[in-house]
């Protein structure tokens, strides 16, 4: 059976949906391609499906869920399967409960987070199109990231939402965070995909978001990003660095609700024969931070 | 401009405040380590417990951070809130540890 696809779309909790809508059209330059009930559908310029983030009205702020795409029908069908195998309950989510979106299948992870799969998606192309097209669209607004790339989230049980995903969803871990000893697992992160991460836990409070990732090119677009984020007076929680854990190039801020946003960039391509990259508890602060070496407060502790 | 006493850290940090400014942003401007998060009034980090003074809360917040119980009882978000007078505050950290120690 063919491997699950993609982080296919995020729908995150916003306190105040018209000023979120700025937020993520304006700086961060989404696309808004729909509204229904209390949420805005959005993309980015280079995703080919209706949306890849959802902003729901709530009043609290944080992740409502998370869903990857899978390739067909069959797929969906067999890893729901291999889901309810595992020991989570799935359920079917109806077409038309959200815009442009087919059926899906909800489960709730051990560390209490709603994720689905799903195939159906209306499609509405890239901003550049598929026949000789241009680099890049003219006339982007604000930051402009390629797609959302990754999710960050926080629970307990991190051996079972590890297992979770590499049995029943046939993911692989890339990296991990363990006590020196090796016996305390705190941080996992997972790919489907050929990327660094496609999504990843620390050990923390469950059902939690740490972060959602959108894709930028070059450090150079990261720079940019802080500099876009600081003409629009946006809290930054770290200003531009990078990982040792996925060698990413990142920056971190927070949206309008709280919720903290990153702007990622390259990161290692990874296989699923490449063993697991393990960095002990002694050596987080310069996994996370590879220049400042230390972890700090806000990031470790702000959660949505 | 108010005067501002905040308990951090199991320390006493006396600072000053405009009435335009929230005491978070007050404190971290003089070096003062108020613990901080999002600034959006969406994690609750800089919640504190608000022991004598009036102050103005946001309505706009996230209610798991600060529920409208808990803005009742005097709790309040340091990044979201003006003062309207001289303030007294404690974090929900030193806070609690303080409400153990009576409990022993």
């Amino acid at each position: 059976m063919a491997r699950v696809m993609r982080l296919g779309r995020v729908e995150l909790k916003v306190l105040d949906l018209e000023k979120s809508v700025d937020y993520y059209t304006k700086i961060i330059g989404l696309e808004e391609t729909g509204r229904f009930g209390d949420s805005v559908y959005l993309k980015a310029w280079d995703e080919y499906d209706h949306h890849s983030l959802i902003l729901t009205k709530s009043n609290s702020a944080g992740i409502a869920h998370f869903a990857f795409k899978v390739e067909t029908l069959d797929d969906l069908a067999y890893y729901e399967k291999k889901i309810e195998q595992f020991g989570c309950t799935t359920s079917r989510i109806s077409n038309g409960t959200r815009l442009a979106e087919g059926e899906a299948v909800h489960f709730i992870l051990p560390t209490g987070h709603h994720g689905e799969l799903y195939h159906e998606m209306e499609f509405l192309g890239t901003a550049v199109g598929t026949l000789n097209p241009h680099p890049w669209p003219l006339g982007k607004q604000g930051i402009a990231p390629h797609r959302l790339d990754h999710c960050l989230l926080t629970g307990d049980d991190l051996k079972s939402v590890t297992r979770f995903f590499i049995e029943a969803l046939n993911f692989r871990q890339s990296e991990r965070i363990t006590s020196v000893d090796g016996e305390e697992l705190l941080g996992t992160f997972l790919f489907t995909s050929n990327k660094a991460h496609d999504l990843a836990f620390v050990k923390g409070p469950d059902a939690k978001l740490h972060h959602a990732a959108f894709f930028v090119d070059s450090l150079h677009e990261v720079f940019k990003a802080a500099d876009i984020l600081s003409m629009y007076e946006v809290p930054f929680d770290v200003t531009p660095t990078r990982h040792g854990i996925t060698r990413g190039e990142t920056i971190y801020f927070f949206d309008p609700s709280g919720n903290r946003n990153e702007a990622f960039a390259n990161g290692y391509i990874t296989y699923a024969d490449f063993p697991t990259i393990t960095w002990t508890e002694d050596k987080i602060g310069q996994g996370i931070f590879y220049h400042r070496r230390e972890l700090s407060e806000s990031f470790m502790k702000a959660l949505t | 401009m108010y005067k501002v006493k905040l308990h951090a850290r199991g320390q006493l940090f006396d600072y000053s405040c405009l009435s335009t400014v929230t005491p978070l942003k007050a404190a971290r401007d003089q070096f003062i380590p108020i613990p901080t998060g999002c600034r959006r009034g969406g994690c609750g980090m800089c919640k504190v417990k608000v022991l004598q003074g009036e102050f103005t809360q946001d309505f706009i917040r996230s209610h798991e951070a600060l529920s409208d119980a808990e803005l009742e009882n005097g709790y309040a978000l340091a990044c979201c809130m003006v003062p309207k007078s001289d303030l007294n505050i404690m974090t929900v950290e030193d806070y609690s540890k303080q409400e153990e120690k009576v409990e022993i």
